[in-house]
């Protein structure tokens, strides 16, 4: 069983409510969100223009999508002039039929995962794991949640709805014994543990950070070395790309890599970036004999060429969900699916045609603080209103009777006037279905004045 | 070898893109030049080895400038005895020379990278680096020239050699340098910047999660 | 400042806090300025356009642009954020959603008009402070829209300080406080939640009085301080202002 489903037969508000009474996880929240946000902060201190540089990002990132097919194909052909495969993979089935076709063949039993969210998005795992093959994630928070079988509440940092002690938890269960909630051991436990995972494996598979289209170059950029491992132990290497990850060439990934991880963890680099290029050249002693890229739709090509097309430029950094008021409350399993905080309710909704992902968009404020950090520049708050547009086009008969009656009065200067005498703007409001029993849950109605500003104006009372 | 349908995907794509783009007045996206200008820093770059000794430190890692044989042998022997080195993998950059001497006469066995199996067993790799960046205190590690990528990746314990002239001041002046087409690339290129690390329980930082705990960068 | 300006109340004043529009009216006066309100303005649309619900927001913004063009004036003041902005950044769009060339550009003409009204008042030579009352220890909130997408960030404290009310910082400075329209009945624990962090890091920076240029933060905030019972007190700037000349 896979936990990446998503979450079905809940509301938005439940998930929400729940969660914004979970002391616990909000004081993880907060502690998580704000330590990003700082060294963030100093991160961009270290950069001479970050405006610019966000401004520049946007550009050039819209331009490699309005030519991505040429960009696409170019990455293809440059893959396979390496000795790479490439299969182009239009849904979750056919990308999932691919690997686990690459695992009968190879006779792989043993699969090893460092982070790919496109993976959870398609549910690689599950597909893996009904073919019969052992698949074990190896980043540290994901390898967690994978045996707590639970989705990622973070992008970068997926346990962090849990502490310390109920990380010992889960890793004890595995140890067959009880270990100690000291974050040093529980690490040397999981390096003990995944490293003989690594050793054993037969098949590795990654996520793509950014794909070079002029040298068919898959750029991975990660910190605790399991990227690497799973690119270089076992004996074929799949990477499995969503279609919009790609730049032409080094020099767009110089700007790139000065963006991501300082937006990210407010890093100037991670520990590990990894350039693969093919699988290993002649004269190495180690590293893959075969290297797949999984080029990956999934739904993303309608998004292409819409009003909603800038999504495809995020570069999943997690910076938007550092600094998401909505997100600080409640965290990311409230978005019900893997991808979390505001650009998990821009995403979601676009890539799922479910009521769940629908209401997304109303899970904001439309702040946006989130485009104010977006490296990538992307107006994710337009983006949310433009989804709560279209939402509205399949609203209720009853919630659109009410916009329709607000309008009708409010358009009008003697109908809103005498709407507004004797409370008639909350009623009005509670005839659109609003309750205001959600406001009196925890907050004090205002007092309704008696006299209203134009009456007293009117009145010469001003 | 290619799978799946390229000419059905990319026509999909094509035809949305075709398709009517909806006018975006409120926050139009400002047209791209083509031009990627080199990145501004806030950093003082002046002696590029005493920025690049500060940025690795900074990560946990630790830089030593060794002007000779005697100064790569002090290093080797304060590491061995640290960490009680029994064995140790070295590749085939060219700045290992003389190093599987130094080990041996410290009672270390020292081979050369044959396997991944062979890295596992080592408690110490040491690789050359063809870069160094300034700003970030990584090593670059190319697997051609190492003849392998594991000797910097699965003992907990990593020695780079690196030549002092070898340094570049930034992450752009090695990547925009790289070879432009596929033939010309090696398999794998890491940028190593201090030891591996974790932050996944509660936001504390752990090192040495997957890839080496400590880091030495030799600057020769 | 102008001899003449316009005045929009907007819904939330008209409807339950008069006591701003007073304020910010006699403000205006202070300057030898002749405020006009005219008839004609009911809202500018935005619960509607936050909600998705384009035709109903433009319907009615359409009779507020009719009246505030009608006004010929050189500034229209808006004492709210997020209406000013509603007005300055989303009117141009929201028309051109609904189809009306026409009226997209005679908005985006009066956008150029349009003044929030601390950002006015900033921009003024100070009035005559009443040093001698002594100003309550306060904390400024900054509204999100006025905040990023007017980018009015220090001016409203420029002014509080110039009129001798210093603020103190706050650990949630530049937070949303979880209003957001309907947001704030439609995920009301998370709303409330947000609100609490906005209280307790004011209630932290020692401060008495919190102080906003937007009503209906204040409504939300002041809402769940009265719940909690926490002994804040909550005014729009042009209040503080009014109090103190």
């Amino acid at each position: 069983m896979s936990g990446t489903q998503p979450i079905r037969g809940t509301t938005l508000r439940e998930r929400t409510a729940k969660a914004a009474v979970d002391d616990r996880l909000r004081t993880s929240l907060r502690h998580a969100t704000d330590t990003f946000g700082e060294r963030m902060a100093d991160a961009r201190a270290g950069l001479g223009d970050p405006e610019g540089m966000r401004r520049l990002a946007r550009s050039v990132k819209a331009d490699v999508l309005r030519r991505l097919p040429e960009v696409l194909s170019r990455l293809a052909d440059q893959v396979q002039a390496r000795g790479g495969s490439v299969c182009w993979a239009s849904t979750a089935a056919e990308a999932n039929a691919y690997v686990t076709a690459v695992a009968a063949r190879i006779g792989a039993r043993h699969v090893v995962k460092s982070k790919s969210m496109a993976s959870e998005e398609i549910d690689l795992n599950g597909a893996l794991e009904a073919a019969g093959c052992e698949v074990t994630e190896t980043d540290l928070g994901e390898w967690i949640i994978q045996l707590a079988r639970e989705t990622p509440s973070h992008i970068i940092v997926p346990a962090i709805h849990r502490d310390r002690g109920q990380i010992a938890e889960v890793l004890s269960r595995v140890a067959g014994g009880e270990l100690a909630d000291v974050p040093e051991e529980l690490a040397a436990f999981a390096r003990q543990r995944l490293r003989e995972k690594f050793l054993a494996a037969d098949l590795g598979v990654s996520g793509v950070n950014f794909g070079i289209a002029e040298t068919g170059t898959c750029v991975l950029v990660t910190n605790e070395g399991n990227g690497r491992l799973v690119t270089a132990l076992p004996r074929v290497h799949v990477a499995l790309m969503g279609m919009e990850r790609v730049l032409d060439d080094w020099d767009q990934l110089d700007l790139f890599l000065a963006l991501l991880p300082r937006a990210a963890t407010g890093q100037a680099l991670t520990t590990y970036t990894s350039f693969i290029t093919g699988p290993r050249g002649a004269g190495e002693v180690d590293g893959p004999d075969e290297f797949h890229l999984v080029i990956l739709d999934n739904g993303r090509s309608e998004v292409l060429g819409s009003e909603f097309s800038e999504m495809l430029a995020c570069i999943r950094c997690g910076a938007c969900l550092n600094v998401c008021p909505v997100y600080r409350q409640v965290g990311g399993h409230a978005y019900g699916w893997v991808y979390s905080g505001p650009m998990g309710a821009v995403l979601t909704p676009l890539l799922l045609d479910t009521r769940e992902a629908e209401e997304l968009s109303q899970a904001s404020t439309l702040c946006g603080a989130c485009w104010q950090v977006c490296p990538v520049g992307i107006p994710l708050q337009d983006l949310l209103l433009g989804l709560r547009r279209r939402a509205a086009d399949h609203s209720g008969r009853m919630e659109r009777a009410g916009w329709r009656a607000w309008a009708a009065a409010w358009s009008r200067p003697a109908a809103y006037r005498a709407s507004l005498r004797a409370g008639g703007a909350v009623r009005g409001l509670a005839s659109m279905g609003v309750s205001f029993g959600g406001w009196g849950a925890g907050r004090e109605l205002p007092e309704l004045p008696r006299q209203g500003f134009r009456d007293l104006w009117e009145k010469g009372k001003v | 070898m290619e799978s799946g349908d390229r000419q059905t995907f990319l026509a999909r794509l094509r035809a949305r893109l075709e398709s009517d783009a909806p006018e975006q007045l409120l926050r139009p996206i400002p047209a791209w030049d083509g031009v990627v200008p080199a990145i501004a820093y806030r950093a003082d770059f002046g002696d590029l080895v005493d920025r690049f000794s500060q940025a690795l430190a900074l990560v946990a890692g630790e830089a030593r400038v060794l002007s000779g044989t005697d100064d790569l042998r002090a290093l080797l022997r304060e590491i061995c005895a640290a960490h009680r080195v029994e064995r140790a993998v070295l590749s085939r950059d060219p700045e290992c020379a003389g190093a599987a001497e130094i080990l041996a006469d410290l009672g270390v066995a020292a081979e050369v990278l044959a396997s991944a199996e062979q890295a596992a067993r080592a408690d110490l790799g040491v690789t050359g680096a063809a870069f160094g960046i300034a700003l970030t205190g990584s090593v670059v590690v190319d697997a051609e020239r190492a003849g392998g990528r594991t000797a910097s990746l699965l003992p907990p314990l990593h020695l780079a050699l690196l030549r002092a002239d070898r340094l570049v001041a930034t992450p752009g002046a090695v990547i925009r340098a790289l070879p432009k087409r596929p033939t010309g690339l090696p398999s794998n290129l890491v940028l190593i910047t201090g030891p591996s690390r974790s932050a996944d329980i509660e936001l504390q930082l752990t090192l040495g999660v997957h890839g080496p705990r400590h880091v030495w960068v030799g600057l020769l | 400042m102008p001899k003449r300006v316009a005045f929009f109340p907007t819904c939330v004043v008209d409807a339950v806090a008069p006591g701003v529009g007073v304020a910010a009216v006699r403000q205006l006066r202070r300057y030898d300025c002749e405020v006009e309100v005219p008839r004609g303005v009911t809202c500018c649309g935005q619960p509607a356009w936050n909600a998705g619900q384009v035709e109903a927001a433009a319907a009615v913004a359409a009779t507020t642009l009719a009246a505030l063009d009608a006004a010929e004036v050189e500034i229209i003041v808006v004492p709210a954020g997020s209406c000013a902005t509603m007005i300055r950044v989303f009117w141009p769009e929201l028309f051109h959603l609904s189809g009306d060339a026409e009226k997209s550009r005679r908005a985006r003409e009066l956008g150029a008009r349009v003044k929030e009204f601390s950002e006015l008042i900033a921009a003024q030579k100070p009035l005559a402070a009443n040093a001698g009352a002594r100003a309550e220890a306060t904390v400024y909130h900054h509204s999100c829209h006025m905040l990023r997408e007017l980018g009015i960030e220090e001016q409203p404290e420029e002014v509080l300080r110039r009129a001798g009310v210093e603020c103190r910082p706050s650990a949630s400075r530049g937070r949303c406080c979880g209003f957001g329209g309907l947001f704030s009945v439609k995920l009301p624990e998370a709303s409330v939640a947000m609100a609490d962090e906005i209280l307790d890091a004011a209630v932290a920076a020692g401060a008495r009085e919190v102080v906003s240029c937007d009503s209906s933060c204040l409504l939300h905030l002041s809402g769940r301080a009265a719940r909690r019972e926490i002994d804040l007190r909550f005014r729009h700037l042009a209040e503080v202002l009014e109090e103190r000349a």
